[in-house]
């Protein structure tokens, strides 16, 4: 099964991203994808891992070039997040990857496709009517088109907004 | 009138090209002023963004982006752009027989 989890920033998507990932059976994974800019990056890094270490869950950290052979077959993975594999791919560079979304889209569906179970989570950005440069509005773009290359193919996309879930396509697993 | 709204780049248009068989040709964008005679509207914001009102036919299709998600803006335009932008988006959703939301792709009729 795979689920795509969508809503603004602290709206509770990576909690209940962890929540649909222990309803569902395989080795649980999570996926960090946050390359840390500082120390206090590197604290927040630490205190998560210490929270999901108690729900059994092993962490990887990739954050760009995904391969799927990071995670077995059977893994449940818990992917966080869209939004900052994107970012990685657009701009570690230096100067922003035009081909950035193209590839980070490509790599994120065929890593899905080799899971037993795979539960991402992203940012919703596209309702603030802002006029941002054009690496902000090319970025913004790409992250749209990836969310709807994954949700034509995903059993379950939500949006989530004060820790509460909306179904647009399927279901939760329960 | 059929209004569809969603934030950008959730794929507005090309449900709408699918939904109803519009052509390329039946499409107008409204980022080019406003011309009579299209089935279909798009790009609203472009529009009211301009401050320009447009007689769109009864039976027209009108695409609309979301645009009141963020911080209100300290910029005064900025403020009333998104002021005239959601009264006309309240004002077609009102007459219109049927409003549809995308979000991701994926449509949801609200009316």
């Amino acid at each position: 099964m795979r689920i795509l989890l969508i809503g603004g920033s602290k709206s509770g998507k990576s909690r209940l991203a962890q929540e649909f990932c222990l309803r569902l059976d395989g080795e649980r994974y999570y996926w960090a994808t946050m390359e840390p800019a500082d120390g206090e990056d590197r604290a927040r890094i630490a205190r998560h891992r210490e929270e999901r270490a108690g729900c059994g869950f092993i962490t990887i950290e990739q954050g760009r070039n995904l391969s799927a052979q990071a995670v077995p077959p059977d893994a449940a993975v818990l992917f966080d997040s869209v939004t900052a594999l994107l970012s990685n791919e657009m701009f570690s560079s230096g100067g922003i990857d035009q081909s950035a979304g193209e590839r980070a889209g490509k790599e994120l569906l065929e890593t899905s496709r080799r899971c037993r179970h795979f539960v991402c989570v992203c940012d919703d950005l596209w309702r603030d009517g802002m006029d941002y440069d054009d690496a902000t509005r090319y970025y913004c773009r790409a992250l749209a088109q990836i969310c709807r290359r994954c949700a034509e193919e995903f059993d379950t996309v939500c949006e989530v907004t004060g820790g509460l879930v909306r179904c647009w396509k399927g279901a939760l697993p329960e | 009138m059929v209004l569809i709204i969603g934030g950008a780049w959730q794929g507005k248009l090309s449900w709408a090209i699918k939904e109803y068989g519009l052509q390329p040709e039946e499409i107008w964008d409204l980022e080019q002023g406003y011309c009579t005679g299209y089935r279909c509207y798009t790009h609203l914001e472009a529009l009211t963004r301009r401050g320009d009102t447009a007689p769109f036919p009864p039976d027209a299709i009108v695409i609309a982006r979301e645009i009141g998600g963020g911080v209100v803006p300290l910029n005064a335009d900025e403020r009333l752009w998104r002021e005239r932008h959601g009264v006309l988006v309240q004002a077609l959703a009102a007459q219109a027989q049927r409003v549809v939301r995308i979000f991701c792709g994926l449509p949801e009729v609200l009316k």
